[in-house]
């Protein structure tokens, strides 16, 4: 019933970090690129904003919240890779179940960093469209279906990151381990799922300071969880 | 998907998930939670592991299970708990037709 067959997940991940820092340059070169796009027109159209703060106000988001938002991600993906235990020998044998889960996460992961950046970049596209009379009304719907999908990709990756594996060993509290791991995707679900219903149903004229209130309520959250995480790892009676 | 509501189904399965949800525990330790023979509760295991909803790991002697439950297969195991799901007549569906009682 047990194999206890151990897998060698070296080779996966050495996999992945190329293909995750592929992503991220491909994506970061088309976002660069219509940002490029996006100022050049901008600047040639007649009644281009002749000071500085004007053209900062008006080309900001399209040009450079897009670029900054990937870079963002791909500092958060680095930080959170190297908080994998790196072997001097680069290798990394794993329990079957292990693997399989550590293989599930990652790909979810690789789905919500392809995805985040490809929203970010149709984000690019439509301004760009939508600037030049091509898409009009894109100012509505290009925002709610930024959200829902955000928050579709948001559910994908929550709903399987409770199955990134723990240590077992009693003193590294696996217990405690597991009920954050649990924790965590339980609440990118919710944000997902809310994100998503919001994008959806709110009227437009809410929907903007519903999502700022939901971002810092998120930010507190988070921030409380990782504080409760620290100290229950620390704590003599946690399991 | 099926294998995962099959092992939803099943009240004695559901209350190894609950358990497990706590910290990984080895089989002697959920055995001590249940008055069922090992065998039966091996095939519990089984059925649980089958629907990927625990992960197994031998280590000398002992087995150690842990909860390997996405967030959705949560949900569906609180609803079943919830509404007290129990498909099979008669109570568990047990392969050894075993009363699987939780000892107070």
């Amino acid at each position: 019933m047990t194999d206890t067959t151990l897998v060698e997940m070296g080779p996966f991940f050495e996999r992945h970090d190329r293909k995750t820092l592929r992503t991220y340059v491909a994506m970061l070169s088309i976002s660069l690129i219509l940002s490029a796009v996006i100022f050049a027109r901008a600047m040639g159209e007649a009644g281009a904003p002749e000071t500085t703060g004007a053209i900062v106000a008006e080309l900001w988001m399209p040009v450079g919240q897009g670029p900054l938002t990937i870079v963002a991600l791909w500092i958060a993906s680095w930080a959170y890779g190297r908080t994998r235990p790196s072997p001097p020998d680069g290798r990394f044998p794993m329990n079957p179940d292990d693997a399989r889960n550590v293989e599930r996460v990652a790909n979810a992961g690789a789905v919500f960093v392809t995805g985040f950046c490809v929203v970010v970049i149709a984000g690019q596209a439509v301004w760009l469209l939508w600037s030049m009379g091509l898409l009009p009304h894109a100012e509505t719907w290009g925002f709610r279906a930024t959200l829902v999908a955000i928050g579709a990709l948001c559910v994908h990756f929550g709903n399987v990151s409770p199955r990134l594996p723990t240590p077992r060993a009693p003193e590294a509290k696996p217990g405690v381990r597991m009920k954050y791991n649990r924790l965590g995707g339980w609440m990118t679900v919710i944000l997902g799922l809310l994100l998503a219903l919001g994008g959806l149903f709110l009227p437009l004229p809410a929907l903007a300071p519903a999502i700022g209130v939901l971002s810092l309520a998120v930010l507190v959250a988070f921030a409380a969880i990782t504080i409760m995480y620290c100290v229950a790892l620390r704590s003599p009676r946690a399991q | 998907m099926t294998g995962v509501f099959k092992a939803l189904a099943d009240p004695t399965r559901r209350t190894i998930l609950q358990l497990l949800k706590v910290k990984p525990m080895t089989a002697g330790e959920l055995a001590g939670h249940f008055e069922v023979s090992k065998p039966t509760l091996s095939a519990h295991f089984a059925v649980l592991r089958e629907a990927g909803l625990i992960g197994s790991e031998k280590d000398g002697k002992h087995v150690t299970y842990w909860l390997n439950a996405s967030v959705l297969e949560e949900t569906l195991l609180t609803f079943a708990d919830a509404l007290d799901l129990n498909l099979k007549p008669g109570g568990t569906d047990a392969p050894a037709g075993e009363p699987a009682t939780r000892k107070s």
